[in-house]
């Protein structure tokens, strides 16, 4: 910690010059914005007109709808799905690819291909899939029961189901982040647990997962900023529904958008943020993120 | 040599990116006057069949004096790029369409349309081929003219499949409870996903069925209609709903509209709503798409029983001109304007897209061909004095409940885990909610 | 026992996400030969034959060689970058303990959570004052600024991990601020590296909305506008849509499968093991 500090002391100018590049960016693009966002959040806006400041109206009227909470728990949900079943799938993954077991170079590109594709393009398929009539699943579901007919992305409870589907199991980052951390524990130390007597359970448990917690809480963090600004999944499948189902303060914000209630959108913006630097904060200190490993 | 390379390829590489697309151009040395306009409506859109040629008729019409040329852009973004252009007081000279909230609200108090009036009011010409009621609406209190006013109505009505479905009697002069009553289990194509499109023209037609409804509708032009707990919506939502139920196709839950379009080309379904731009579908070249024996010959269309057609001709028209355009420019925008409503244009755009045009003499040879139409002749042949036309539904609520929440909800109204009380009552609390 | 066990495991979970992974993929490109009817009323059957007419009046119609240019060029252009960009300070912010250090990343990172539309005006503004509306450096440009938080966050994670021993030696021996990072730091975050960069170029590679927005002529529209045309409304030509689908995704997964052959191939060989 001291001498970390020494050595910044004298870098100074190398530092902010590091940093100076990533400035601009975030101060041409980003900037203005956020701003924009924060202060109109405080308005009555049109988008045409100049903003009328009305206090915390925009924030009260948010907390009073039944549909904000309900898109809370389902980002509390998703969330927790997200940071369990999404990231330990990944993790799982990633450790077999360590492995490397025949064919793990082909599956880690065949896992690439969701990412390829955009995720609207991919809300499309996935219509497809799950369609009742015509749908893969249903259609293979069918196979062993005939009577089998579920509108998946259309009745409740089972959109808020599909649409978990469309992305619970694509953890394909997850899965290259941990690998790429896994890749990076220096063989000695697996060498010398072995040496020690560890059992093939306890160098994964003991040394190896902890050594890529770094990765993991980043992975955590990526996933569920992901739910927080997923969008297309949801609008070009359930559209938030049957009822609210699968309401989303992303699907709540482009709606006030349509409506031309900016200040109100921005206010839903202003939550997000919120919650995005709560979960960034919370993980950050929960797996001791910003310390060193080694 | 390898570092060389790459640095040479980078190079290379880096030109091209600052290598432009084309830019607009006001005039060449030719003396020719061009324009570059962005439009929608080119490449895979519906509306393109007509329009793209109609340019080039415009081209060879004016040569060596006007050119415009057409950059195709996606209809997604589409308004979102007009808006931008506009800020940036870069608006192409000719704009087409573009969010009608936006041009009342921004465009036309800061000044951004060229006043049209004077020019149409000494163009009779143009002046009387448009339609009262789009005159009237486009006119501001001071008299100017922002938004070139519609011409043509195109009433949207039904089609039906005469292999599975012919009906004995004319249908849009039957009552609309007669005519569910007479249609047995035939099968409609509904779309329920998305905004619900199809679901939404039926459910307009039994509203205006409904005892006020057709004012109901009418009023929402004006104020968006944000209160549907009436008897007038909710009956007519739960005949939707018995129709939902009886007489849709079955995939109909979750539909998108090329579901709905696909299931009527495959014999799925023997009716299914749209305007009357899908009569293209239904000729010999588009073949292809149809499948099961399904043959556009078959088709017919029909308006709604009772006589409505969902139209309105109280709106903005297609185009406004930028008021930022050059003298030249802007002649060359009125010759385009006045081009597209000479009679000829006219009749080749109802000939393609359907629709009629009250104030035009039709020609011999437009009837004839009209005729040649099945579908266009019959939405004709239906349209009299006695016709109703009522907005869509989804034109007359706010933008999110039209966009989101009708569609979202419909799947669930079909399969009845929503009354039609329950439906209203959605509706108008997210109605409230996207005004509050 | 034991072994047969986690071997099982291992191939049933390997298998299980090619199926999750490549079976849309290949449903649609099967999906692509078959008519609008069989689409519909069986979904699953294998088409009836190779018919290649779609994809070759894709080809006549439009200019998917083009777009396909158009797309490598904004996309790697803006990747390489500002992996460069990002990467540097991903390095001072895990590095070194400076004032504001944590006031910077999350401002950086929360950038992940700005609406787009409240990007837009500022953005378009920018770029039509730069006189770049309507080119591909003017995407390019929009596109530096795309993956900033999860770059940050990947590469700072990867920095982390790297020992400071490390530039603590390397100082020792006389090398400056920028040697430690280039030559001792950078070779050690290659999977970090690697792994923004696949997901950087694969988000450019996909980006929509700006690139509808900031372009309007055929001769820089990328994949994702092209791809547009076929979903607009009122279309439900499935045939097409897929066939485009197909046209537009298969060069990424060519790409990826490339690219991360070479990129895995790089690693390796620097023999990085800490």
């Amino acid at each position: 910690m001291t001498r970390a500090s020494l050595r910044t002391r004298k870098n100074y100018k190398w530092i902010y010059l590091f940093l100076l590049p990533t400035l601009i960016i975030f101060l041409l693009f980003y900037f203005v914005p956020i701003i924009q966002v924060f202060f109109t959040s405080f308005s009555s806006w049109d988008g045409f007109n100049s903003p009328s400041f009305n206090g915390v109206d925009n924030y009260m009227t948010l907390f009073s709808r039944s549909s904000f909470h309900l898109a809370l728990r389902n980002l509390l949900i998703w969330s927790l799905i997200a940071a369990t079943v999404h990231v330990g799938f990944g993790v799982i993954v990633a450790f077999i690819f360590y492995r490397q077991p025949a064919g793990w170079k082909l599956t880690r590109t065949l896992f690439m291909i969701p990412n390829v594709i955009s995720a609207a393009a991919w809300a499309m398929i996935y219509r497809f899939i799950f369609n009742n009539q015509f749908g893969v699943l249903n259609q293979l579901i069918r196979t062993v029961n005939p009577d089998f007919s579920v509108n998946w992305f259309y009745s409740s409870p089972w959109a808020f189901i599909a649409v978990t589907l469309t992305w619970v199991f694509y953890a394909v980052i997850v899965a290259l982040v941990v690998h790429g951390d896994l890749m990076n524990i220096p063989q000695e130390i697996n060498e010398a647990a072995v040496i020690d007597g560890a059992s093939p359970w306890q160098l994964i448990s003991r040394i190896q997962l902890p050594l890529c917690r770094a990765s993991i809480g980043t992975s955590i963090i990526i996933s569920i900023s992901s739910r927080i600004t997923m969008y297309e999944q949801i609008s070009l499948t359930t559209a938030g529904g049957p009822g609210d189902d699968t309401i989303s303060l992303s699907m709540m914000l482009v709606s006030a958008v349509m409506d031309y209630r900016y200040g109100f959108a921005n206010a839903i913006g202003v939550i997000m943020f919120t919650l995005g630097i709560i979960i960034l904060l919370v993980v950050n200190r929960l797996l001791k993120m910003n310390e060193s490993v080694y | 040599m390898k570092k060389v390379l790459s640095i040479v390829l980078t190079a290379l590489v880096a030109m091209s990116l600052f290598a432009g697309g084309s830019q607009e151009s006001a005039s060449s040395d030719s003396g020719v006057i061009e324009i570059t306009i962005p439009s929608y409506k080119t490449g895979e859109n519906v509306g393109a069949v007509f329009f793209e040629p109609q340019v080039e008729r415009f081209n060879a019409e004016y040569e060596g004096v006007y050119k415009i040329n057409l950059e195709a852009v996606p209809q997604a973004n589409f308004n979102d790029r007009i808006k931008q252009l506009a800020q940036q007081g870069q608006l192409p000279v000719l704009v087409q369409g573009g969010d009608l909230d936006w041009f009342a609200n921004v465009a036309i108090p800061n000044g951004m349309a060229w006043d049209m009036s004077e020019w149409i009011n000494s163009t009779p010409a143009v002046k009387d081929m448009m339609l009262a009621d789009a005159l009237e609406f486009c006119t501001t209190d001071d008299g100017a003219i922002y938004s070139f006013p519609l011409a043509t109505i195109r009433p949207i009505g039904f089609f039906y499949n005469t292999a599975l479905y012919n009906p004995s009697e004319d249908i849009s002069k039957m009552p609309m409870d007669d005519w569910i009553a007479s249609i047995g289990d035939q099968k409609i194509a509904f779309s329920t996903a998305e905004n619900g499109w199809v679901a939404a023209l039926f459910l307009t037609a039994l509203i205006a069925d409904e005892e006020g409804g057709d004012e109901w509708l009418q009023s929402g032009v004006d104020v968006k209609i944000t209160d549907f707990n009436n008897g007038i919506m909710i009956n007519a939502v739960s005949r939707l709903q018995d129709l939902l139920q009886n007489n849709a196709s079955a995939n109909s839950i979750g539909a998108t509209y090329a579901d709905a379009a696909n299931a009527f080309m495959s014999m799925q379904a023997s009716m299914i709503s749209n305007g009357s731009w899908m009569s293209t579908d239904f000729e010999e070249t588009n073949a292809a798409n149809w499948s099961n024996g399904f043959d556009g010959a078959d088709v017919r269309a029909s308006l709604f029983p009772g006589n409505v057609g969902v139209a309105n001709a109280a709106t903005y028209g297609e185009w406004w001109i930028s008021a930022d355009a050059s003298e030249d420019e802007i002649e060359l925008a009125k010759a385009f304007l006045e081009f597209i409503y000479t009679p000829e244009e006219l009749e080749g755009f109802l000939l393609a897209e359907g629709g009629s045009a009250p104030n035009l003499t039709y020609s011999e040879s437009f009837l004839e061909a009209q005729g040649e139409v099945q579908v266009l002749a019959d939405l004709a042949a239906d349209t009299d004095s006695e016709s109703r036309f009522v907005p869509c539904i989804l034109d007359v609520i706010p933008q999110s409940v039209a966009n989101v929440e009708f569609g979202k909800l419909l799947p669930s109204l079909a399969d009845g885990s929503y009354s039609a009380e329950e439906f209203c009552n959605w509706m108008t609390e997210k109605a409230l909610e996207a005004t509050m | 026992m034991r072994k047969v066990i986690s071997t099982v495991f291992m191939y049933a979970v390997m298998a299980f996400v090619i199926l999750i992974s490549a079976f849309p993929i290949l449903w649609v490109m099967m999906s692509s030969f078959k008519s609008n009817g069989e689409i519909l009323t069986s979904a699953l059957s294998l088409p009836s034959g190779f018919d290649f007419s779609v994809y070759i009046s894709l080809f006549t119609d439009y200019s998917f060689p083009r777009y396909f240019l158009n797309s490598i060029l904004v996309s790697s252009f803006a990747t390489l970058f500002s992996l460069l960009v990002f990467a540097m300070s991903a390095y001072v912010i895990a590095k070194y303990r400076f004032p504001g250090r944590m006031l910077l990343f999350v401002l950086f990172t929360v950038t992940l959570l700005v609406p787009a539309h409240s990007r837009t005006q500022p953005i378009f503004s920018l770029v039509m004052n730069l006189g770049l509306y309507n080119r591909l450096s003017g995407v390019t440009l929009v596109y530096l600024s795309a993956g900033l938080a999860m770059s940050l966050f990947l590469l700072r994670a990867g920095f982390m991990s790297v020992p400071d021993s490390l530039s603590e030696a390397a100082e020792i021996e006389g090398a400056g601020f920028f040697r430690t990072f280039w030559s001792v730091n950078l070779p050690l975050v290659k999977s970090s590296l690697s792994t923004a960069g696949i997901l950087m170029f694969l988000n450019n590679w996909n980006e929509f909305y700006f690139a509808s927005l900031l372009t309007s002529s055929d001769s820089v529209r990328t994949l994702p506008i092209a791809l547009s045309f076929f979903t607009s409304e009122f279309s439900y030509n499935y045939t097409y849509l897929f066939a485009a689908l197909t046209v537009v995704i298969l060069p990424g997964i060519v790409i990826y499968a490339f690219a991360s052959d070479q990129v895995q191939a790089s690693v390796a060989a620097s023999g990085v093991k800490g």
